[in-house]
């Protein structure tokens, strides 16, 4: 009776410290993804522009799914004002009605930024950075890397190395990277990827492939040693080089590398300090720090880089730009075709 | 000793041996995840790589730096033993009906308190986020806490219903007899010896709620992030060691509780019957 007495006393002292008062709301809420992404982010953007205007930002850390769908539980009070997203999310966003038009006369520095940036998802969107998918490979195996997306995959299939790509699941790499670029450079249209589905079957039939669902798992395949090259993103190739991993190298072959923006959009019924954080995010000197801080190249052509980082950087007028509505609504159909023939 | 008497006892001790095999292989295929994890998390290197050459604390460093780590833990704790208290509440007065009714309406009732297990998690995260958003409720701690305790309310109803239902109406009746209140019945004689089941319920609530990523994904906001969603944001960006570093915490932090549970109150006392 004593323990069971002592036991309920106890349960009763956690209630005490479990309750305790939710943090004040701040001016504007900002979505970030994690690690050295939010970092960079407080340090480029949030910290300067809450000292600029003596206004409060929070940060909610998570994914672009979770975003959109909290904002459409929520659309006349949204729990989020800024969301800086992914293409798909925020086509997905514009189609759910969820956010505002660009507006150039709340964003003046939308004028030193070029013109494809600012027609992202149909103006709904504008880009604040960009990558570029690539081929990323291991120099001490692979001395003759190949010049062309086309000569990648034929001397994938006749067994030169084994090659890693992205399967399915990775929503952000697979269906513009693999499926909508190697349709491209066989002649292929979105609406019909039978050729990309023919030869990436061909490549899982070859016993030369490996698929990574998850963007860590490619840089394990190549450091084990299960994959020599593979499809992958410029700053994240980089970012694993100069961290350890002095081997891996990176390139675009031609026609280009596939790119893929991370973009910022103003949601409906959000206060308009949100027009004025996401014009301070376009501004040259946040830009340039944000470029320092996670290897992309931005949008702001005021912007500068340091020496090295630009000499890896890609042009934007020479990556090659998917139309990503088209690949959108086309999804289901290329997800069922990839499930019924890849199935990985 | 004869040659067949030596012959016998190694015969005899053979089953044994490849028992204990067995289960130290077991424990070893069951733990040697563990083991790699806090290994990687003392890595010196930049990003998770195997085997550890170089050793350093720089990532447990590095989780008082990047503080979203920590204080995502910390609210998960905070989260965790709050919906296990809270399924607890309800779900033990649920429990004890179930248990001793004889109405087809108790299999109903039973089997509809146990539904949120055979619902997937991302499917209920979503419909709740909806529905508690649409009561007024948006993103908070409150809406966190609800969904959390709807899939607890079936671990803990499912281990109290089968102590109870393994205790027999004797002690209640006998108590009754001698004059005892309900309240006095249910303090003194029902509480003590569902006390097990309870503890079990609870420790089985608080796993599943420090575990959840599907659920709490959808509620994650400035105020309300979970270490599951916060791990899983850190990870698509970066691959380094300290995801070890805030796995080996959290396990080092349900040891520390394990160990003090220990010495209050005793494990023995708390998962077996009194």
């Amino acid at each position: 009776m004593y323990r069971l007495s002592r036991t309920i006393w106890g349960l009763a002292a956690c209630c005490g410290v479990l309750v305790s008062g939710p943090a004040p709301a701040a001016d504007l809420t900002v979505t970030a993804f994690g690690g050295v992404w939010e970092k960079s982010l407080r340090t480029c953007y949030i910290e300067p522009f809450q000292k600029q205007t003596g206004k409060t930002v929070d940060v909610v850390l998570g994914t672009p799914a979770q975003w959109v769908n909290q904002i459409a539980a929520n659309p006349q009070k949204p729990p989020i004002d800024v969301i800086l997203n992914l293409v798909d999310g925020a086509e997905d966003a514009k189609a759910r009605g969820l956010v505002d038009k660009i507006d150039p006369a709340r964003i003046p520095n939308l004028a030193d930024v070029p013109a494809p940036f600012k027609q992202v998802v149909e103006g709904y969107a504008v880009a604040m950075h960009f990558g570029a998918a690539g081929l990323a490979y291991n120099e001490a195996k692979i001395k003759n890397p190949p010049k062309t997306w086309v000569e990648f995959i034929d001397r994938t299939l006749k067994g030169e190395w084994q090659a890693a790509l992205p399967g399915i699941n990775v929503a952000s790499t697979a269906p513009a990277a693999l499926i909508w670029n190697f349709n491209d450079v066989l002649g292929g249209k979105p609406a019909d990827i039978t050729p990309a589905i023919a030869k990436v079957k061909a490549l899982r039939d070859s016993g030369n492939v490996v698929f990574w669902n998850d963007v860590n798992q490619f840089l394990t395949q190549l450091q084990s040693g299960e994959a020599d090259i593979g499809i992958y993103w410029d700053g994240r190739a980089w970012a694993a080089r100069d961290g350890g991993f002095k081997t891996l190298n990176f390139y675009y072959p031609a026609p280009g590398g596939v790119v893929n923006p991370i973009v910022a959009q103003k949601v409906k019924n959000a206060p308009d300090l949100a027009w004025e954080f996401m014009n301070f995010v376009l501004s040259p000197g946040p830009q340039s720090c944000w470029a320092a801080a996670i290897q992309y190249p931005v949008v702001n052509a005021r912007a500068t880089y340091n020496p090295d980082q630009k000499a890896r950087m890609p042009e934007w007028q020479s990556v090659r730009w998917p139309p990503f509505a088209e690949i959108l609504a086309n999804m289901p159909r290329w997800v069922e075709m990839w499930n019924k023939e890849i199935g990985r | 000793m004869s040659e067949t008497r030596v012959l016998r006892q190694v015969e005899r001790r053979i089953p044994q041996a490849l028992l204990l095999g067995y289960v130290l292989v077991f424990f070893v295929f069951l733990l040697a995840p563990i083991f790699f994890v806090v290994l990687v998390s003392f890595s010196d290197a930049a990003f998770i790589t195997f085997p550890v050459t170089d050793f350093s604390l720089r990532w447990y460093y590095r989780l008082l730096e990047y503080t979203p780590l920590l204080a995502s833990l910390w609210f998960s704790l905070k989260l965790a033993a709050a919906s296990a208290i809270l399924a607890a509440i309800l779900g033990v007065p649920a429990a004890l009906a179930l248990a001793r009714s004889t109405s087809r309406v108790a299999d109903v009732v039973s089997t509809f308190l146990l539904a949120p297990l055979s619902i997937p998690m991302i499917l209920l995260g979503v419909a709740l986020l909806y529905y508690l958003s649409a009561m007024g409720l948006g993103l908070s701690f409150i809406s966190l806490l609800i969904a959390h305790t709807v899939v607890s309310i079936p671990y803990v109803v499912r281990t109290v219903v089968a102590v109870y239902r393994s205790v027999g109406r004797d002690y209640e009746e006998s108590a009754a007899i001698l004059g005892a209140s309900n309240r006095q019945i249910f303090t003194y004689i029902t509480l003590p010896l569902i006390g097990s089941g309870i503890f079990s319920g609870m420790l089985f609530a608080i796993l599943i709620s420090l575990d959840n990523l599907s659920l709490s994904l959808f509620f994650g906001s400035a105020q309300t992030n979970t270490l599951p969603v916060v791990m899983l944001s850190y990870l698509q960006n970066q691959f380094d060691p300290a995801i070890a570093a805030i796995g080996s915490v959290q396990m080092a932090i349900a040891f520390v509780v394990l160990l003090m549970i220990e010495r209050t109150v005793g494990l023995e006392y708390m998962s077996s019957p009194s």
